[in-house]
């Protein structure tokens, strides 16, 4: 036990007061450059999120006016097209013998 | 150990944004040895020494506002040592393992890295503090090492100080034990 008290608080191992010194200065450099990268890092996000929601915004209002005008242009041509005309205007007699005709009932086809 | 004047000059630095690296550069000259030193007791390996000292570093800086400077800075600093130091060795074991077992693998890694010169007592120390729970390790090396108080040390562990000082000279006691098995 004597031998023990005599070791004190010495170590196996050791590591130079060089190499040590420059260990911690690699490290305390390392956490500051971290420290400013994740200062910037909010700012960073808080753009990024900002463009993406823009982006959204637009993409939507652009579908939104585009469908609405594809919209009209096809009720504009179901109401207004020539053959819808037609048919609006047939009578019930026309339309169910239109609907239940024989193909010798059409010249091109006799 | 810091004096008051000098933690409070070091407190007003860290505060400062301005000066905040300043601060942070003056305070790591002044403990970063002794942080390595006791990442490196707890560890064992160099390797693992240097990595989490880096982490230390990082979370110090980083978290340094949370700082509220109700007690010592150096023993704030030990905490996240410790932390980041038990946080590496728990990467180290396996599903369900403790870190109390990895006693075996860090007296292999202190053998490896122990010089072949090197005075058989003291490795022989080192292996029988290895042998204790990995908690009751800490808190030794904490007093005997680097000779805190036991509020210091429950600070650090947060561990009640009665638990301490029993645990220490339980440790104390093991080690006696073991030194006597292995130089019969």
């Amino acid at each position: 036990m004597k031998e023990v008290q005599n070791i004190g608080k010495r170590m196996p191992y050791a590591e130079s007061e060089d190499y040590l010194n420059r260990l911690i200065s690699q490290a305390t450099e390392q956490a500051i450059s971290q420290g400013q990268k994740a200062k910037t890092r909010p700012l960073r996000t808080w753009i990024a999120a900002a463009a993406a929601a823009l982006v959204l915004i637009a993409g939507l209002t652009i579908t939104y006016f585009h469908t609405n005008n594809a919209e009209e242009q096809i009720a504009e041509q179901t109401t207004t097209g020539p053959i819808d005309q037609f048919l609006n205007n047939l009578t019930d007699d026309e339309a169910q013998q239109l609907a239940y005709y024989e193909i010798e009932d059409i010249p091109e086809y006799y | 150990m810091e004096t008051e004047i000098q933690q409070a000059e070091l407190q007003d630095m860290l505060k400062d944004p301005s000066q905040r690296e300043k601060g942070f550069r003056l305070l790591m000259k002044q403990y970063g040895e002794t942080l390595y030193w006791h990442i490196r007791r707890i560890v064992v390996g160099h390797d693992d020494a240097e990595d989490v000292l880096q982490e230390t570093c990082i979370k110090i800086f980083s978290s340094i506002d949370s700082f509220r400077g109700d007690g010592k800075l150096s023993t704030w600093m030990y905490s996240i040592a410790t932390r980041e130091a038990l946080t590496l060795l728990r990467r180290q074991t396996h599903l369900f393992q403790s870190i109390d077992s990895l006693g075996s693998t860090l007296t292999n890694r202190l053998e490896a890295e122990t010089p072949m010169d090197t005075n058989a007592t003291e490795v022989l120390f080192q292996k029988a503090l290895l042998t204790l729970p990995t908690q009751q390790r800490i808190a030794f090396n904490l007093r005997y090492y680097d000779e805190m108080s036991y509020d210091e040390i429950a600070h650090i562990t947060g561990k009640n100080v009665n638990t301490l000082k029993v645990n220490y000279h339980f440790a104390q006691d093991k080690i006696k034990k073991y030194i006597k098995e292995h130089t019969a």
